[in-house]
């Protein structure tokens, strides 16, 4: 996640001045205005939050660029009801917070927020932004694993269950198995051998398969006995 | 054994054989046949069950059994964890086989054969479905010529003979010669030489599937014109005949850029099943080691059915899907799932 922000934001924080020491109004309000647009550098964030802590007309101009921000998204102005600078101590804290989880994850890290961030802070756009990012990044994760293991599941990915199951003794009865119970064709059905997963278009293309294509010198001897016995044709 | 051994034990070592070898100066050659006894004796001991078949002439003696031969019985039919089992009867005048197949477990069904026409009634649903297999008729004429590859992909061994079903039987064991198919034993009645069990066998010889008669009456009295009534009686049934349209791989634009070893194309076509539109039918490919068979379905690609490439196994049988560029292939077989993905991989498009 923390490397998804880096690489989220790195780019374009090479583009912001560094070290900036001192904020007149304007360079307050592109600074703010970056930091709603999510383009706004570490060094630069840690001196704007700096200033809304101590300045009380920074806070004010935040809340205006807040209302103006929610009009112009089209909804009614919300404001926070929280003071600002008890919403200042809460990100700070949260950003603490998410150092310290960064930098050990294994630690479990509990702070006592003054503040209930998250919840209170619903309405804010910030907050919206940045959980707009964290779904974006865990969403990007998650399609990273399922495209990454699709061409597997055809592959070796496969293998390793189909293997496992050929070593076990006891063998596997039909439909039975290496798809997962989600498929749109996969159905659980109650059979004489007890619940089974069918797929009714593979047991279709087995019937077809047993049908036309057992062309084998055992065939006549003891296959067609055996399908006709032991037929998987759904629709017979 | 004891026989086979007495006779040259006596020779040898009796005192007048050893006089008789000593006062001719023959004793080098008493000594050999002293020594090729002791040491064939071993060998006797253990190639006593083999006939000295062929593989090829197994398989013969297995068809032959069933085309002379009129049989009743049950058979069981294992497949992983799923068991089956029917009522067999069987019949042959000569020219004409018949058999009739009644399922005992599951829906009931009865199958009647004459030679490659089958035809199955479903009595729950009163639909009956009548087929030509093409397979049916293919071997054993198969075997008789030079496109027989088995002997090259499969050896041969016996060992000593088991009862099944009552019945005194050879134990054929058909091992493979590579990992891209499995191997097989067939319990083979002594006398008649028809097949009354047989196995498939995976890797390290794990049975994943079998078939055997657990009853068994030879010479039964079947009578063909009772069968051959079964199955005219269509009356009440509702009759369906699949159309089978034959092509080839090369006129529906599929080739196999490289060859699976021993398999060889068999057959392709098109079947229309009712209520699909023509066209979305899956072209099925069928291709035979002589023993093992695999068939490459190759349809349409629907992004709303095929979802995942997976793989699947019932008993012996594996299938493994794959797309193929606008298509959708699903290549099944009783052959190890590494043999499906060699043909998966093959498989091209050539327009």
């Amino acid at each position: 996640m923390n490397a998804a922000h880096d690489n989220h934001f790195q780019p374009v924080a090479a583009q912001q001045p560094a070290g900036l020491d001192r904020h007149g109004m304007d360079e307050l309000g592109s600074d703010l205005s970056a930091l709603v647009d999510g383009e706004l550098d570490a060094q630069a964030l840690d001196a704007l939050l700096q200033s809304l802590a101590e300045d009380e007309d920074v806070r004010a101009t935040c809340m205006g660029y807040q209302v103006i921000g929610e009009v112009l998204r089209g909804g009614a102005p919300q404001p926070s009801t929280l003071p600002p600078h008890a919403f200042v101590a809460g990100v700070r804290s949260r950003l603490q917070a998410d150092r310290v989880s960064s930098v050990s994850p294994s630690v479990s890290v509990s702070i006592d927020l003054p503040v209930r961030a998250p919840a209170a802070n619903d309405a804010v756009f910030r907050w919206k932004m940045v959980a707009g990012v964290a779904s974006l990044a865990a969403i990007m994760a998650v399609s990273w694993s399922v495209i990454g293991g699709a061409p597997a599941s055809s592959g070796g990915g496969a293998a390793g269950p189909q293997m496992a199951l050929l070593q076990s003794p006891a063998g596997v009865s039909l439909a039975n198995v290496v798809q997962p119970a989600d498929q749109p064709t996969a159905l659980v059905v109650n059979t004489a051998q007890g619940p089974v997963l069918r797929d009714a278009r593979l047991e279709q293309l087995l019937a077809e398969h047993r049908q036309y294509g057992g062309m084998s010198a055992l065939q006549m001897p003891a296959g067609f006995l055996r399908d006709a016995t032991h037929t998987a044709d759904p629709q017979r | 054994m004891s026989l086979a051994l007495s006779s040259p034990n006596m020779s040898v070592f009796s005192p007048a054989g050893a006089a008789l070898a000593v006062r001719r100066s023959r004793w080098p050659v008493a000594l050999l046949m002293a020594l090729s006894a002791v040491l064939s004796a071993p060998v006797q001991a253990q190639s006593q069950p083999n006939s000295g078949r062929s593989i090829t002439e197994w398989l013969t003696r297995m068809h032959e059994a069933s085309r002379q031969r009129a049989y009743m019985g049950t058979l069981v039919v294992s497949a992983g964890s799923a068991m089956s089992s029917s009522r067999i009867w069987h019949v042959c005048d000569g020219t004409q086989q018949m058999e009739r197949v009644e399922t005992l477990t599951g829906a009931p069904r009865t199958t009647v054969r004459r030679n490659n026409e089958v035809i199955t009634f479903v009595p729950e649903s009163k639909t009956a479905w009548v087929e030509k297999r093409e397979s049916l008729g293919l071997f054993p004429e198969l075997l008789r010529t030079p496109s027989n590859q088995i002997p090259e992909f499969y050896g041969v061994r016996e060992s000593a003979a088991e009862r099944v079903a009552g019945h005194l039987a050879d134990v054929v064991e058909i091992t493979p010669k590579d990992a891209l198919r499995f191997g097989y034993r067939i319990w083979s009645e002594k006398k008649t030489g028809l097949v009354v069990k047989m196995q498939t066998l995976g890797e390290q010889g794990a049975v994943l599937e079998q078939v055997a008669y657990t009853e068994l009456q030879l010479d039964a009295p079947v009578r063909m014109d009772k069968l051959k009534q079964l199955m005219n009686d269509t009356k009440g049934y509702e009759l369906h005949k699949p159309v089978l349209r034959k092509t080839t791989a090369d006129a529906e634009g599929w080739r196999l850029k490289e060859t699976v070893p021993g398999f060889l194309p068999m057959s392709c076509h098109t079947r229309d099943p009712e209520g699909v539109p023509a066209g979305g039918a899956p072209m099925q490919w069928v291709f035979s080691d002589g023993l093992a068979s695999v068939s490459l379905f190759v349809e349409p690609f629907d992004p709303a059915r095929h979802t995942q490439e997976k793989s699947a196994v019932m008993g012996a049988t594996h299938s493994v899907t794959r797309r193929v560029g606008s298509h959708w292939l699903t290549a099944m077989g009783e052959v190890p799932a590494a043999t499906l993905r060699r043909f998966a991989l093959a498989l091209e498009r050539t327009r």
